[in-house]
């Protein structure tokens, strides 16, 4: 909006006073020399020759009605303008960018240039661009990056700051794809690869930067066998890969016994080998550091549990450095030390011994599965069939600026409408009582 | 006039002309023809006539009673076995001095004040002809000069019409000048009955008590416009019309800063003008009606001819 400044105010309509040219005229033309009227009477001389000299004098000034009625008029437009006091500053606003790194999001643009542009870089790409072209003067923008996954990045920049190297490194595990409408706010902005629903983006004001992509032909699973091969096309079988060395995991020899145990059944079910260097494994299963003297003497044995079993737990061992890993706690005990923690490939252990109830064994084989099948590393190759599929075209959906204000500056921006709009009353009560004082003096003869 | 007001150009006046058309003169006709018949009756009750015992026979009228039997048709009333009287014009004629203003004043209004004038005149000038009057018809004012017409006979009518149609307001030579010139005065003196059509704006009242003497009768007909009535009508201060011009002497006169109240100053000060004039009618005698330039002559004539 093209805003007029005059004297520490804003006309945020300046077109408004074109509306000027009327009152100009109408002071101009009572400057003009007006060209009386004659009646040709011949009892003329019979009406008293009064103010003959001010009746001269008069055409060179407004006359009273006149007068009040170009003040009416100039309040009128001026009010018409509607004017706001001059903004000290310019806006000022907080965006918030939610960056999908779920897998599909590392999969080339191109198929057939498998370390050519990736999905994320083609999608952050398009939105840095975007926020390298706000006018700084009147767009100021800060941005809160944040990588959608627990213990994920959250960092502020300035919006020509562009975005931070760390979201084009894959996670430390596969993440799922973000449920975006939970995220729905003023000022969001999702980075992806899938577009969503136009008609959502446009109700909502969130922005949108989506990479697109055709679908990635490759691997979409690896067992004992080998790789299973997705072709790129939907419904078609999956094709064994070549033969190559089977998924192995590794189970540490000082884990508890029900573990152990527990993971060789595991490991036989799925087809996996067992056992060999940890480099190279696809999980390894270890236990944690001993613990400090001191440590340990505070540590008896506990029972904890989750899923629906329960275990005697002891010789306790510590689990440092968790979350700057990319480490997540998936059993903790009643003093909310972390008792069993996993992150992608591995499983930290920190006990050597556990006694599951005898009640809640089943339980405790599934709970104890689960984790594994959910750490379980296969190649890097491997993205699931799903991450695979394509991802339609490109959208870039700018968001809803307005909304996204910094509270400060909405603060401001609101005292300054308000005091606009009091401007606005005076200013049309004003010409509302010129406009009747010229009435009434238009009425009462005297103009 | 009060002040010394500019003198500037005058605009065209609205109705400077007189047209008399071919039906006037019919109109002329019925409305002398009542009026001499009006006369006679009035005038012989009174035993004061124009008409009497003259020996131009004029015609017949039913008889009256109480009137002299001297003037009764036996064979009338063997004929038609009703009592008709002979009436005779006197052979004592009487002089007429008509006098129309014909000053630029008198070019104002729609119908033109001068052509009302000139239709009274007319109508007059048939009447008197009617009653066997000789008539002189002088103007004052005028583009042309016109010099007075003399009409004897009621065959001569078409003369003094032609005479009135050519009359056009203009000057400043107003009734002032005819009743205040010697040679005028003059030949006015030697005639029974004067009339004066004008609006009388710039008529000194003492000039035509002057022409008063002996059983002269004096008629004043005072013709003004209807904006001159009411300059309302004129359309002032609705489009910044509010100054007035004086037709013959140019000056402008404003109707002040306050139009409503000037218009009263002025109804007052027309009112007063009237009232002059009328309360020194009453005062001598003469005969004297005001009219607006809209009215028709068969109105107000009657009572000034009276």
């Amino acid at each position: 909006m093209m805003a007029l400044g005059i004297l520490g105010w804003a006309l945020t309509v300046p077109g408004a006073l074109a509306g000027l040219a009327l009152p100009l005229a109408i002071v101009l033309l009572s400057f003009r020399r007006r060209r009386p009227q004659l009646v040709a009477l011949g009892t003329a001389r019979l009406f008293e020759d009064r103010g003959e000299a001010a009746a001269s004098r008069r055409r060179w000034r407004l006359s009273g009605s006149r007068l009040w009625a170009v003040v009416a008029l100039l309040l009128g437009i001026l009010a018409a303008a509607r004017p706001r006091p001059a903004a000290e500053d310019g806006a000022a606003y907080v965006l918030t960018i939610y960056v999908d790194r779920s897998p599909s999001m590392f999969l080339p643009v191109d198929p057939d240039a498998p370390g050519g542009e990736r999905r994320i870089e083609r999608a952050l790409g398009a939105a840095t661009a975007w926020l390298a072209a706000l006018n700084p003067a009147t767009e100021r923008a800060v941005v809160r990056w944040r990588a959608l996954e627990d213990g994920g990045l959250d960092v502020t920049l300035d919006a020509e700051d562009g975005c931070p190297e760390e979201l084009l490194r894959a996670p430390s595990r596969v993440l799922v794809s973000p449920r975006w409408g939970r995220l729905v706010a003023p000022g969001v902005i999702f980075v992806t690869d899938t577009g969503l629903a136009p008609s959502a983006l446009e109700s909502s004001g969130v922005g949108l930067f989506a990479s697109g992509g055709p679908a990635v032909p490759g691997p979409v699973a690896a067992g004992g066998e080998g790789l299973l091969i997705w072709s790129g096309e939907d419904g078609a079988p999956l094709q064994a890969g070549p033969k190559g060395e089977p998924l192995r995991v590794v189970f540490n020899e000082a884990l508890a016994a029900p573990l152990r145990s527990l993971g060789a059944l595991w490991a036989e079910e799925r087809g996996l080998a067992v056992g060999g260097d940890r480099r190279g494994a696809a999980l390894i299963l270890q236990p944690g550091d001993e613990a400090t003297e001191g440590a340990a003497a505070g540590r008896g044995s506990l029972t904890a549990g989750r899923d629906g079993w329960s275990a005697a737990i002891g010789g306790r061992l510590d689990l440092r450095d968790g979350g700057a890993q990319g480490w997540s706690p998936w059993l903790v005990g009643e003093d909310g030390e972390c008792l069993v923690r996993a992150r992608r490939g591995e499983v930290e252990v920190g006990f050597t011994e556990i006694l599951p109830e005898p009640a809640s064994v089943e339980a405790f084989a599934v709970s104890w599965a689960r984790l594994l099948d959910e750490h379980l590393a296969p190649p890097e190759v491997v993205v699931a069939l799903e991450e695979r599929r394509a991802a339609g075209p490109a959208v870039s959906h700018e968001p809803a600026l307005e909304g996204a204000l910094e509270p400060e500056v909405l603060s401001r921006r609101a005292r300054r409408a308000s005091r606009g709009r009091m401007a606005e009353l005076l200013l049309s009560a004003g010409a509302a009582v010129a406009g009747l004082l010229a009435l009434g003096l238009r009425l009462r003869g005297s103009a | 006039m009060n002040g010394s007001p500019e003198r500037r150009e005058v605009p065209p006046l609205p109705s400077p002309g007189v047209e008399l058309p071919g039906s006037f003169l019919s109109r002329i006709g019925a409305f002398a023809t009542q009026l001499a018949a009006a006369r006679e009756r009035e005038e012989v009750g009174r035993r004061r006539t124009l008409q009497g015992d003259g020996q131009e026979f004029v015609g017949y009228r039913p008889y009256r009673p109480g009137e002299d039997l001297r003037r009764f048709d036996w064979d009338l009333l063997a004929r038609l076995d009703r009592p008709y009287v002979r009436v005779h014009r006197s052979e004592a004629r009487e002089d007429w001095w008509v006098a129309v203003d014909a000053s630029a004043s008198m070019g104002v209004g729609r119908p033109g004040k001068l052509q009302s004038a000139a239709e009274a005149a007319g109508a007059s000038i048939a009447v008197g002809l009617r009653l066997g009057a000789r008539i002189t018809l002088v103007s004052s004012g005028g583009e042309a000069t016109a010099r007075p017409v003399q009409l004897t006979r009621t065959a001569e009518l078409g003369r003094g019409l032609t005479a009135l149609g050519a009359m056009s307001a203009g000057g400043r030579g107003g009734l002032e000048d005819l009743v205040a010139s010697r040679g005028h005065r003059a030949g006015a003196r030697g005639c029974g009955r004067l009339l004066l059509f004008g609006d009388f704006i710039d008529v000194d009242p003492a000039d035509v008590l002057r022409l008063l003497g002996g059983r002269r009768r004096l008629h004043l007909g005072q013709v003004l416009a209807p904006e001159e009535w009411n300059p309302a009508i004129a359309g002032l201060g609705s489009d910044g019309a509010d100054s007035f011009v004086d037709p013959e002497s140019g000056a402008r006169r404003r109707a002040g800063d306050d139009l409503p109240r000037g218009l009263e100053r002025y109804e007052q000060s027309l009112e007063a003008f009237i009232e002059r004039w009328s309360d020194l009618a009453a005062a001598h005698g003469i005969s004297h009606r005001a009219w607006s330039s809209a009215d028709a002559f068969e109105g107000f004539l009657p009572d000034l001819l009276r």
